[in-house]
């Protein structure tokens, strides 16, 4: 009985010290490289309970556009991933999107992207050398589509699993002529008075006196934020306290985590959504008009593909196929919003042959560690979804954006 | 005999030449693919002993160990 005892004791303190530790993992401050959880527990992820296509829409004009952008999420990730969660004859929710098509990812420097030039086709319209953030290879700056939304009275948001000034969220938002300007591209996000980013980098937000910080000047661009009328926030339950229409969410200092008790991106997205159909409604006109525009990034999918670690790249995909569900919803029940779900590359050089049955008959191949210049896959749904159809370059997507929500000219250059 | 180990960062979005346990020459490609204002060449001679993807920077970081 004593032992019994003894040995219900000692299981309760190791049980406590695991929960203690499990949560310093991921708190804010965590490390995203040692607070990866259980990758192989899939349970946060709730498959669609039909296969059948989202509904199209009969609306014509676009009001809101979602762009979700998988980084290095070829056609072989997310088959592998709704083979994992889904089995043989389901489909995550990007896969049910009405309309399908393929997109040509080279940059102006190479057969093979990285994700600053990739960015940077997605969001100008313009082909630029890689590494670059915002500007053509001649170093002149060109409008964002989300700038030009912004032009339009347009509240905008970028949402990312990565630091918020990793090179897809940044060719949103600023223009450097290397993506390794992290220190630049904060200033320029905050300068730019985005309604909402969430991501994580809070590092290039502290003035160098910090502690944290990884900026070599004193400027506190969190203070300035502040003053600028921002919600800043940093974990989970700040996030769900946001009222305004404008929000600051760096909830660690480097990556996100992908873990609890931090947010998940869908839970990010869908407050993105929130505070921007918020922020429209506070600009005074009617029926949420004039419409939003929101970049959602799940960055770690790319991460997991240079590790060729297909575990995570399952997990990543799936992480970030919530996020698009969120924006799906959203979109069904407004009515006219467009969603865009694409990539910027893929990495890995991933293919699938014939598995082990208990391992969903796939195995999976790399033959790379870097990125590749295979085409990336593409969905739609909404008002104009159509005109994504088919085979396309980078380049015409914000450039059918844009036409969409009647952002002319586009491209443009920023004088 | 004490050992020296020599890190190289190489641009993550090419292909990487080398394994760990790959011996390789000073001047020896380390990555291939997409030009880079990145070094992708060995600075030393030595043994390919650790690789790692650092994605906030985006690049491999190489160790290369060498006698002292």
């Amino acid at each position: 009985m004593r032992m019994t005892v003894r040995t219900i004791l000692i299981a309760t303190i190791f049980l406590a010290m695991t929960i203690v530790l499990a949560g310093a993992c991921a708190a804010p401050g965590a490390d995203y490289r040692t607070a990866k959880g259980n990758a192989n527990d899939l349970s946060f992820y709730q498959p669609s309970i039909t296969t059948a296509p989202y509904p199209l829409t009969s609306a014509r004009r676009v009001r809101n556009v979602i762009l979700c952008i998988g980084d290095g999420m070829g056609l072989s990730q997310v088959a592998m991933a709704s083979a994992k969660a889904t089995g043989p004859g389901g489909k995550l929710h990007m896969e049910r999107l009405p309309v399908a098509g393929t997109v040509r990812t080279y940059s102006a420097s190479s057969r093979v992207t990285d994700s600053a030039a990739a960015g940077t086709a997605l969001a100008t319209g313009v082909k630029t050398k890689n590494g670059m953030i915002g500007v053509d290879p001649d170093e002149r700056a060109y409008l964002t589509v989300l700038e030009a939304a912004q032009a339009k009275g347009m509240p905008t948001g970028l949402v990312a699993t990565s630091a918020i000034t990793h090179a897809t969220p940044a060719s949103f938002g600023a223009h450097v002529r290397s993506r390794k300007m992290e220190t630049d591209i904060a200033e320029q996000l905050i300068a730019n008075e985005i309604n909402v980013l969430f991501g994580g980098g809070r590092e290039f937000f502290l003035p160098k006196s910090h502690p944290d910080s990884g900026r070599k000047d004193d400027l506190d661009l969190i203070a300035q934020a502040r003053e600028a009328g921002y919600a800043v926030v940093g974990t989970a339950s700040e996030l769900r306290s946001i009222r305004g229409p404008h929000a600051l969410g760096l909830f660690q200092l480097e990556a996100l985590t992908t873990v609890e008790p931090e947010a998940s991106l869908a839970m990010l997205a869908s407050k993105a959504i929130q505070v921007l159909r918020h922020a429209c409604l506070e600009s005074g006109a009617r029926d949420g008009r004039p419409g939003f525009f929101l970049m959602i990034e799940g960055s770690q999918i790319d991460w997991a593909c240079h590790d060729n670690d297909a575990v995570n790249a399952v997990r990543q995909t799936l992480l970030f196929d919530q996020a698009v569900e969120a924006a799906v919803d959203f979109a069904l029940r407004d009515g006219r919003t467009l969603v865009v779900v694409t990539a910027d590359h893929e990495t890995g050089g991933l293919t699938l042959t014939a598995g082990a049955s208990e391992d969903d008959g796939l195995a999976p191949h790399w033959s790379t560690k870097g990125h590749t210049g295979s085409p990336v896959p593409l969905w739609a749904i909404g008002p104009g979804a159509a005109h994504f159809a088919g085979v396309q370059d980078n380049t015409d997507i914000p450039k059918k954006i844009a036409r969409l929500l009647g952002l002319r000219p586009f491209p443009k250059r920023v004088k | 005999m004490s050992e020296r180990e020599t890190i190289v960062r190489v641009n993550a979005t090419g292909d990487l030449n080398v394994r760990v346990g790959d011996r390789v020459r000073r001047g020896q490609e380390l990555s291939a693919g997409p030009s880079t204002d990145s070094p992708s060449t060995a600075p030393v001679s030595g043994l390919i002993s650790r690789i790692q993807f650092d994605p906030d920077n985006h690049e491999f970081v190489i160790a290369i160990t060498a006698p002292a």
